[in-house]
């Protein structure tokens, strides 16, 4: 890059990019949806983005994923708030705030659980983001002087690490990804200018604007596989959305908890702080790792603490509050810090960061390590969005939890079944805007269908969805590394960056093929 | 024999996919490596999968897992419902555009949002569990107005929502 790169004019590029009643107002519904998803057993921010992914498209780049990476960091505040209260973890990167928190609350110092959940969550994001804003254009440099065989194998290691750390049979996992891959390159395919895949009865449906490759093929596979396919699974009584069945009489009242209004004191403040420091380290590193995020996040620094604070009182598991802080500071520093990858590289280590990658793609972005250099006001501008996003869930959770909180609660009093109808409605809307006369509604239909029959098979969507997304990045580069080797399959073992990114690759495959037993899918 | 069901089926399905890719990629021009035609890499893929597909396969066929992988319960009923409200939603659509069978629907009206949603609340929210008492229809309803009001007013979904004459 010939210009002088320059922190202070880029990031004030980016606050000027959200510094508008709508970007804000875009950040705020973000964090509001993500925040009540969050707070919902079973239900994410996967299922929240894959709802809002037909809504934005009809945004521009920028205000579309404000709004959808709002979502992400706002389910990290918003599950902490069940698990804390009600014992009842409404995101699965906060079962670990439960161990802790909610015995807290039983003391009656629910109040600090509370806002310690919230500080911890909030300093980490901010040391996080500023964590992603200096380490970001160092990485895109990196990636810019990768030629396309690097960039071919690091998304092969990307997928190849996704579906190591993804549970369950690693086989199926790969078989996934790889069908994933497939449906990824079904459709229009730029280079040659043929509809793959395609009969000829539907062509004229799978031209530019309706095909599987330009964008619907995403939103409905979001919607098949993250909405239609869990609900269903939900309504036959197999409730792999409610991990924790929901028990509806504790909802409206919680006895034993109180002291809502508690703050912690001078002395727990600085109690919590070793353990608010491990939990964001070890968060923003694993939340760049492939297959990690906000959920590996909590749950390694939990056992981190567990290791670390043994000596103290009372034990973790019964409401220390260094339990509650490690796990918390964790999931949000991981929420950020997975954007690394995503925006440098165009590298997405989880489902999250897939989906927002795959908007990304709705938008005509390119993703990769041109997306800092083309699109700067988005890039930073995302990054500024986080830090606002961030202080928003920080006024709302803190000065004004007295009402944020119960109402927020109080979404849990919803019939399951009604809100269950109500999501399948905004899916089937959503399909319905994607293409005339029911088009997507079709594509969702058999989506949802394929991802339901996977599923009970033991098969994970994520792995499908990350090859999906990752599918057109990587024939390109495919492509063009051979085009420029005339054939040559031998220049992935010439060139030696190539050649070291393909022994991780198969060092990965070595470690699970060589691993004697895996966690079973839960 | 089949000493996990589970995985069985997953590799069939699998070997069933990755081979028919494979044939419908080999359809299209295939190129050589430093020419690829739109065929070359799906064709790999759609073998590799395939290969994935037998290991599986291989797997179910060898290593007894718990309880043979027996899927005790499908849960295929609801999911049938509710991709029938589905394909409701979609008939409601103007289904007379439809590829292939798009001849069958002549002249069939356009019936609109309100009777798609209407059709799909009826075949999702009746059953076990969580009961359906009133307070579930209301709440279903009234989050599925909801829903339809924003995606017909600020997101300006072009579909109408009453029944339209066919277009002639």
């Amino acid at each position: 890059m010939g210009m002088e790169f320059s922190w202070w004019d880029s990031l004030a590029q980016g606050l000027a990019a959200v510094w508008s009643w709508q970007a804000l107002g875009l950040i705020a519904l973000g964090v509001l949806v993500g925040s009540v998803f969050g707070v919902l057993p079973g239900l994410g921010p996967v299922a929240a983005i894959a709802l809002l992914l037909p809504a934005t498209l009809g945004l521009p780049s920028l205000p579309a994923l404000l709004v959808l990476a709002g979502v992400y960091y706002g389910a990290q505040y918003g599950g902490s708030l069940p698990a804390i209260v009600l014992d009842q973890p409404g995101e699965a990167s906060s079962v670990m705030t439960s161990h802790d928190g909610h015995p807290m609350a039983l003391q009656g110092r629910a109040g600090v659980a509370l806002s310690l959940a919230t500080l911890s969550s909030f300093a980490a994001g901010c040391v996080a983001i500023v964590f992603v804003v200096l380490l970001a254009p160092g990485v895109v440099s990196l990636g810019l002087q990768f030629g396309s065989a690097e960039r071919f194998l690091l998304l092969v290691v990307g997928l190849v690490g996704a579906t190591v750390l993804a549970s369950g049979s690693f086989l199926k996992a790969l078989a996934m990804t790889v069908l994933g891959l497939l449906l990824g390159l079904m459709g229009w395919d730029v280079h040659t200018g043929t509809a793959r895949f395609v009969p000829e009865g539907l062509e004229p449906w799978m031209g530019r604007h309706h095909g599987l490759t330009d964008g619907v093929g995403f939103i409905a596979l979001a919607l098949g596989f993250f909405v239609v396919a869990p609900v269903a699974a939900e309504l036959a009584g197999l409730s792999s959305l409610a991990p924790s069945a929901p028990a509806r009489e504790t909802v409206s009242g919680t006895p034993g908890v109180s002291g809502m209004a508690t703050r912690p004191t001078r002395q727990e403040l600085k109690d919590a702080l070793p353990a608010l420091l491990r939990g964001t380290g070890l968060g923003a590193v694993l939340g760049v790792v492939p297959g990690g995020g906000a959920l590996l996040s909590s749950l390694a620094a939990y056992r981190l603490e567990a290791v670390v604070s043994r000596q103290r009182t009372p034990p973790l598991g019964q409401g220390n509050l260094r339990g509650v802080v490690a796990p918390e500071a964790a999931n949000n520093a991981g929420a950020q810090t997975a954007y690394l990858p995503m925006l440098a590289l165009g590298l997405p280590p989880n489902t999250v960061m897939a989906l927002l990658l795959g908007a990304l793609g709705l938008h005509a972005i390119e993703p990769g390590p041109s997306v800092m250099s083309v699109q700067p006001a988005l890039f930073w501008g995302l990054l500024v969005s986080m830090w606002v996003g961030n202080l928003l869930l920080l006024m709302l959770n803190l000065p004004l939890a007295r009402w944020w909180a119960p109402a927020l609660l109080s979404v849990l009093r919803l019939p399951r079944r009604a809100l269950l109808a109500g999501l399948l409605v905004a899916a089937g809307l959503g399909a319905l805007a994607l293409g005339p006369h029911g088009w997507g509604v079709w594509l969702v239909m058999g989506l949802g269908l394929l991802g339901f029959v996977l599923q009970r098979l033991g098969c994970e969507g994520v792995a499908l969805l990350l090859g999906f997304v990752l599918a057109p990045g990587l024939e390109e580069q495919l492509r063009r590394t051979l085009q420029l080797s005339r054939g040559d399959w031998f220049v992935f073992l010439e060139r030696p960056v190539s050649a070291l990114l393909l022994m991780v690759a198969i060092l990965l495959l070595l470690v699970v093929v060589l691993q004697p037993r895996r966690r079973a899918p839960d | 024999m089949i000493k996990n069901l589970q995985d069985f089926l997953a590799g069939l399905l699998f070997l069933v996919l990755g081979l028919g890719f494979g044939w419908a990629a080999s359809r299209h021009a295939l190129g050589s490596a430093a020419n690829m035609g739109p065929g070359y890499v799906p064709l790999l893929l759609g073998l590799l999968l395939g290969l994935l597909g037998l290991l599986v396969l291989f797997k179910a066929l060898t290593f007894e897992a718990l309880g043979g992988g027996r899927v005790r319960h499908w849960g295929f009923g609801p999911l049938l419902r509710l991709l029938g409200g589905l394909l409701w939603l979609a008939l409601c659509s103007g289904p007379g555009q439809w590829p292939w069978v798009g001849a069958w629907f002549q002249g069939w009206p356009t019936l609109g949002l309100a009777a798609g949603v209407t059709g799909l609340l009826l075949a999702v929210v009746p059953g076990e569990p969580g009961g359906t008492g009133g307070r579930v229809w209301l709440w279903s309803l009234g989050l599925a107005a909801a829903v339809c009001i924003l995606w017909i007013g600020p997101l300006g979904l072009d579909f109408p929502l009453w029944p339209t004459r066919a277009a002639r």
